[in-house]
C-alpha cells in the first residue's frame, strides 16, 4: 500500500514524473506503465515486444477493446533489418538458383536491409531482389547473381512487421523512395532495437556463415580435385576453386608478406585452392578479397611458417583475373530469364555515318596492325643497328657499331642533324593524340612534347628517342644533354633490374633533383624526361604521359 | 523528357555519358566533337579540375535529325567519375533522355564500374527514373589493354538486367565503336520519343537540308 501512495502522490504531479522519466533509462513501455498503474493492479502482463504469430494471442484487455485508437505508450520501432525465414525464402527462390540441399537451418533468420525492400502496407507483403537475398546469404545459391539482377521476390512479411503495422497504423513508405533525411530518422530506433528483442538471433559474419556450410579446404586436401561447378547436389562436384599463388602474394600488403615473398610468388604452379562459396558471394562486386587467415589455412604447412601470424582477420585480395582461370564459366552466363535487346527501326542521324566509317575502319584493323607489327620489328632492327646504350654487345652487329658510336656522338653535339633520321622512322599518327590533350590542332612530335610540359604540374618536358635524339628544350628542364642521358640510361638499368626482380614493368623513375622532382618515363629506350612540382603527379597526369609515350614509340 | 520549343521549332534531347573516374567519357565525346563536322556541331566546352579532371561536366550540343517540322539537338553530357562529385551527377542527369555507360575494362577497374553503375540506377531512382525506362548502352572502353577482362565477364556484371542492353567493345582513343554506341543510344531515344508521341519517322537533317535547297 505505501508504494501505491507514493505512486499516487507522484501522479498528482506529472512536471516531476516527466523530469524523472526523461532522466531514467527507462524503456518506453515502462513509460507506458507508469501512465498506465491498471496493469500492475490487473496483473495483466504488459505488451511483449514482439510476437511471433500476431492475432493469435488473445490481446491485453487495455488494448482488446474494439474501435480503441493504438495505445501511444508503446510502438514497435522501426528496425534497419526485415528478419525473413530462410524456409520462406527458399519457397520462392527458382530451383535453378538455389541448392537442392542445404545444411542450414531452415528456421534460420535472413537479416534483410528494410532500405533494399518494397513494402506493400496493404497487403502485408515485401519485395525483395535476387540480389539483395544473394549479399544476405550467399550459401542458398548455386550460382552467383549479379548485383544488377532485377529478379524479386515476395513474400509475406513477418509477425514482427504485420504486428508493427497493425498496431501502430504506422504507413510504411516506400523504402526505395525515401530520401537520406528521411531514413536518417529511424536511426536512433533502428540503433535501440536490437538489445530489446530477445529472440532476434545476431547477425553472422560472413566468414562465420561460410565456415558453417563449408570448411575449408586444408592442405591435406588431394591436389588432383576437380575444381569449382555449381555444387547443385553437392555431391559430385567439389566446391573450391584453385588461384595462384603469385599473384596474391604480390598484391599482399607488406606487413603480411612472407619472408621470401620472391620465391614463393615467382614458383611456377603454386596454387591454393578456395571455397568456391566465398568467392561466389563477391565475385559479383568486380572484387573479392579473403581473411588472410583463409589464405594461411589454404597454405601447406611448411609455406604457411614463411608468413607472419599477426593480423589473420586482414582482408586479402585475391585478383579476380587469377579467379576466372579455372572458375566454372556456366557460372558466368547471363540469367535465364533475360529479354534480348529490343531491335528498333533504323533511323539515320548524324552518328551513323561516322560509325559505319569507323566500323569500317576497324574491321581492316588487323590488316592495318600487321604492318604495324613489322613497322615496329624493323624500329627494334634499327635500334640494335644503332645501340644507344654501351651494354648491347657489338657482336651482334659488328660493322654497324663504328657508325652508332658516331651517330651516338653527333647526337650529343647537334640535335638538328638528327632530324633526317627520325624522319626516316615511320612517323606516328599523332592525330588521335588530339583527344588526349582536347585540341584540334594538328599535332607533331614537337607539339607532343610541348603540351606534354603543359600538363597542370609539370614544367617542362623533353622526349628521348632510342637513338639518342632529343625533342624539347633540356635548358628548360636545368639539365645537360648529358646528364638527360645519363637520366634515361639509369631509369632504363632500374627498370630492367626491377623487372628482372619480378614486379613488371616500372613506367616511372622520379629523383629528386634541386628541391624539384624529375621524373623519367621509359619505354623500350625511348622515354620523357619530365620536371614537375615537389609532389606527386597530380591525377591523371601519369597515365596520360605513359599513354602519349605509348603511342609514340607504337 | 526531352524540351520541345515550340517558338523555335527545337526539340532537345539529352545523352549523358555516366561511368567511374577516368573511364574515358571525356576522351569519348572528344573524339566525337573532333570527328563531326563543324557545320553540325558546337564548340565543346569542358569544365576541368587543375588537374586536368573533368570538375562539372563535358558539353557538346549536336545538331541532328528533322521530326514534324521540328529539328532536334542533340545535347551530349559528361559526368566527373570522382566519387565526391555524386551531387554533380545528380543535377546532369536531370532530364537525361539517354545514357552511354563508359565501363573501363581494365581488371583493376571492374570493381569501381559495378559501383558507379549502381550509382547510376541508385540517382536514377532519387529522380524517380529507372533504367527500365530510359535507353542506355554499354560501352566497353580501352579493350586494347593488355589487362582488359573477358566482354563475358564485364557482360554478366552490367548486362544482366532483365532487359538486355546494347554493349560496345571501344577504344575511346582511337574511336572504335565510339559512334556505334552513340549511334546505338541515339536511334533509341528517338524511337521511344516518337513511339510516346505517335510520330512517323524522322528525315536525316542533310537530305531534308538538300530537299529544302532544290
Amino acid at each position: 500500500m505505501s508504494f501505491f501512495s507514493w505512486f499516487r502522490s507522484k501522479s498528482d504531479k506529472p512536471e516531476h514524473d516527466e523530469l524523472e522519466l526523461k532522466g531514467s533509462n527507462e524503456s518506453p513501455e515502462s513509460h507506458a506503465e507508469a501512465e498506465l498503474p491498471s496493469f500492475q493492479s490487473t496483473r495483466v502482463p504488459p505488451p511483449r515486444l514482439r510476437e511471433t504469430v500476431p492475432g493469435n494471442r488473445p490481446k491485453p484487455a487495455s488494448t482488446a477493446e474494439p474501435g480503441s485508437a493504438p495505445k501511444e505508450g508503446f510502438r514497435r520501432p522501426v528496425r534497419a533489418t526485415v528478419d525473413v525465414p530462410l524456409q520462406v525464402l527458399l519457397l520462392q527462390l527458382p530451383p535453378e538458383v538455389t541448392k537442392s540441399n542445404i545444411d542450414i537451418d531452415p528456421k534460420r533468420r535472413v537479416q534483410i536491409p528494410r532500405k533494399s525492400l518494397q513494402i506493400d502496407d496493404a497487403h502485408q507483403t515485401a519485395k525483395v531482389t535476387f540480389a539483395t537475398i544473394f549479399a544476405s546469404c550467399p550459401e542458398i545459391f548455386s550460382v552467383p547473381i549479379a548485383p544488377l539482377d532485377q529478379r524479386t521476390l515476395e513474400f509475406n512479411l513477418p509477425a514482427w512487421e504485420r504486428s508493427r503495422l497493425t498496431d501502430s497504423g504506422e504507413q510504411t513508405t516506400n523504402p526505395t523512395a525515401t530520401t537520406p533525411g528521411e531514413s536518417t530518422t529511424v536511426t536512433p530506433a533502428e540503433t535501440q532495437e536490437p538489445a530489446k528483442v530477445p529472440d532476434q538471433l545476431p547477425p553472422l559474419p560472413a566468414e562465420q556463415l561460410v565456415s558453417e556450410t563449408q570448411p575449408v579446404p586444408g592442405p591435406e586436401k588431394p591436389a588432383k580435385a576437380p575444381l569449382g561447378g555449381a555444387a547443385r547436389n553437392g555431391s559430385d562436384v567439389l566446391k573450391t576453386v584453385r588461384v595462384a599463388l603469385g599473384p596474391i602474394i604480390k598484391n599482399l600488403p607488406s606487413e603480411l608478406q612472407p619472408s621470401d615473398p620472391n620465391a614463393l610468388a615467382n614458383k611456377p604452379g603454386a596454387t591454393i585452392e578456395l571455397p568456391l562459396e566465398l568467392i561466389n558471394s563477391q565475385l559479383a562486386n568486380g572484387r573479392v578479397t579473403i581473411p588472410f587467415s583463409i589464405l594461411l589455412k589454404s597454405l601447406p604447412e611448411d609455406v604457411r611458417r614463411q608468413f607472419p601470424q599477426a593480423d589473420t582477420a586482414a582482408e586479402v585480395a585475391v585478383p579476380v583475373k587469377e579467379i576466372l582461370q579455372d572458375y566454372p564459366q556456366d557460372l558466368l552466363r547471363p540469367r535465364p530469364d533475360q529479354e534480348p535487346a529490343e531491335v528498333l527501326p533504323a533511323i539515320a542521324t548524324p552518328f551513323t555515318v561516322p560509325a559505319k566509317e569507323d566500323t569500317e575502319r576497324f574491321a581492316h584493323a588487323p590488316e592495318e596492325a600487321e604492318p604495324e607489327k613489322m613497322a615496329t620489328d624493323g624500329h627494334q632492327l634499327e635500334l640494335i643497328e644503332h645501340p644507344a646504350t654501351p651494354s648491347e654487345s657489338p657482336q651482334l652487329v659488328p660493322q654497324e657499331a663504328p657508325v652508332a658510336e658516331e651517330q651516338r656522338d653527333t647526337a650529343k653535339t647537334s640535335l638538328s642533324d638528327e632530324k633526317p633520321t627520325s624522319e626516316q622512322k615511320r612517323a606516328p599518327n599523332f592525330s588521335a593524340l588530339q583527344s588526349v590533350f582536347l585540341t584540334d590542332e594538328p599535332l607533331d612530335l614537337k607539339k607532343v612534347v610541348q603540351k606534354v610540359g603543359e600538363f597542370p604540374g609539370v614544367n617542362s618536358a623533353l622526349f628521348f628517342a632510342a637513338d639518342g635524339s632529343l625533342e624539347g628544350e633540356p635548358e628548360k628542364l636545368g639539365l645537360t644533354q648529358s646528364a638527360v642521358q645519363l637520366l634515361s640510361s639509369l631509369a632504363q638499368e632500374v627498370g630492367q633490374r626491377v623487372e628482372n626482380l619480378g614486379f613488371g614493368q616500372i613506367e616511372t623513375t622520379t629523383l629528386g633533383w634541386k628541391r624539384e622532382l624529375v621524373s623519367v618515363f621509359t619505354l623500350g629506350e625511348s622515354g620523357f624526361v619530365v620536371r614537375h612540382e615537389t609532389r606527386p603527379f597530380k591525377p591523371g597526369v601519369r597515365e596520360k604521359i605513359c599513354l602519349v609515350l605509348s603511342h609514340i614509340c607504337s | 523528357m526531352p524540351i520541345i520549343n515550340y517558338a523555335s521549332k527545337e526539340i532537345q534531347f539529352k545523352i549523358v555519358y555516366y561511368g567511374p573516374a577516368l573511364s574515358g567519357k571525356t576522351t569519348t565525346i572528344a573524339y566525337i566533337h573532333s570527328r563531326l563536322p563543324a557545320a553540325f556541331r558546337g564548340d565543346l566546352v569542358s569544365l576541368a579540375t587543375a588537374a586536368d579532371r573533368t570538375l562539372f561536366f563535358d558539353f557538346l550540343p549536336v545538331d541532328a535529325v528533322i521530326l514534324q517540322g521540328f529539328k532536334t539537338k542533340f545535347q551530349l553530357y559528361t559526368v566527373p567519375g570522382q566519387v565526391v562529385y555524386n551531387t554533380t551527377r545528380q543535377l546532369v542527369l536531370r532530364s537525361v533522355d539517354g545514357i552511354v555507360f563508359v565501363a573501363d575494362s581494365h581488371w583493376d577497374k571492374i570493381h569501381e564500374d559495378v559501383e558507379s553503375f549502381r550509382n547510376l540506377e541508385e540517382n536514377l531512382r532519387k529522380q524517380h527514373l529507372s533504367l527500365d525506362e530510359i535507353p542506355y548502352v554499354l560501352q566497353y572502353n580501352k579493350r586494347d589493354l593488355p589487362e582488359a577482362a573477358p566482354v563475358s565477364y564485364l557482360e554478366f556484371l552490367l548486362n544482366n538486367r532483365r532487359r538486355r542492353a546494347r554493349s560496345y567493345e571501344a577504344i575511346a582513343t582511337k574511336g572504335r565503336s565510339v559512334f556505334a554506341a552513340l549511334d546505338a543510344v541515339t536511334q533509341s531515344v528517338l524511337n521511344k520519343f516518337m513511339q510516346e508521341n505517335h510520330l512517323l519517322r524522322p528525315k536525316p537533317a542533310r537530305e531534308s537540308a538538300t530537299a529544302a535547297r532544290a
